[in-house]
């Protein structure tokens, strides 16, 4: 379904909402955006839930020891 | 299942210090019912991180979890609450179904964990920043005397290999 180096578009696009979404860049306008782009095919649907899935899993890895 | 084993130290933290983990997370989320759940969440995952992952600092570590979680939802929340709220019509009859709670299993994480250990310090780093740090892009970019442009590309990295990782494996 995707290449090995995730370089897909769809990818692609969800990390870019995801980002958006994490530094708190989006308003009403930006939420009404994401959920055209959500709504628009399944597969950024699945995108954005693998994104914030990977999301989830990256918060939970401990800090490297400095 | 698992009651007969000792608790980890994470577990402990969650066990003792639950109400300066509740009020951090409540601070976050100004919302008792939620902020309850949350604390919930962030247990049942440190507890799979505990089992997984070698945590030198459980205390500061339990603290962020549950800090990083309930900032998670906060702006999930902001998403949803949109959802309802703006009509668009493309966004009608669509149901974006996520579920908030985020099920995570322990070979994800050993293999997320050993993805991270691969990437470049400096990749890495800027992603602790941006992840755990809950700083902005140029944020983190400042802080590390680099762009905005290559901090927007090394977070893309570090998902992507994590995410690379899970699906090769």
């Amino acid at each position: 379904m995707n290449n090995e180096n995730g370089n897909d578009a769809e990818w692609q696009a969800a990390l870019d909402w995801l980002m958006r979404m994490h530094d708190g860049e989006l308003d009403d306008a930006g939420h009404r955006e994401l959920h055209a782009w959500l709504a628009a095919s399944p597969t950024h649907r699945d995108a954005f839930r693998e994104a914030e899935r990977l999301w989830t899993l990256t918060g939970l890895l401990p800090p490297k020891d400095k | 299942m698992r009651q007969s084993k000792p608790l980890s130290q994470v577990e402990e933290i969650f066990v003792k210090d639950r109400i300066r983990i509740f009020n951090s997370v409540l601070k976050i989320l100004s919302n008792r019912e939620l902020a309850e759940d949350v604390v919930h969440d962030a247990y049942l995952k440190v507890r799979e991180a505990g089992a997984t992952l070698a945590i030198t600092q459980p205390s500061a570590y339990a603290f962020r979890v549950a800090r990083c979680l309930a900032i998670d939802r906060y702006r999930r929340r902001a998403l949803e609450t949109g959802l309802f709220a703006g009509e668009s019509e493309e966004g009608q009859g669509v149901s974006y179904t996520t579920p908030e709670r985020i099920e995570i299993g322990r070979e994800e994480l050993r293999l997320v964990s050993k993805a991270m250990e691969a990437l470049p310090s400096r990749t890495r780093r800027a992603f602790e920043l941006y992840r755990m740090g809950g700083y902005t892009q140029r944020e983190v970019a400042e802080q590390l005397g680099v762009s905005t442009t290559l901090v927007n590309f090394m977070i893309r990295d570090a998902l992507s290999h994590c995410r690379s990782a899970l699906l090769n494996d």
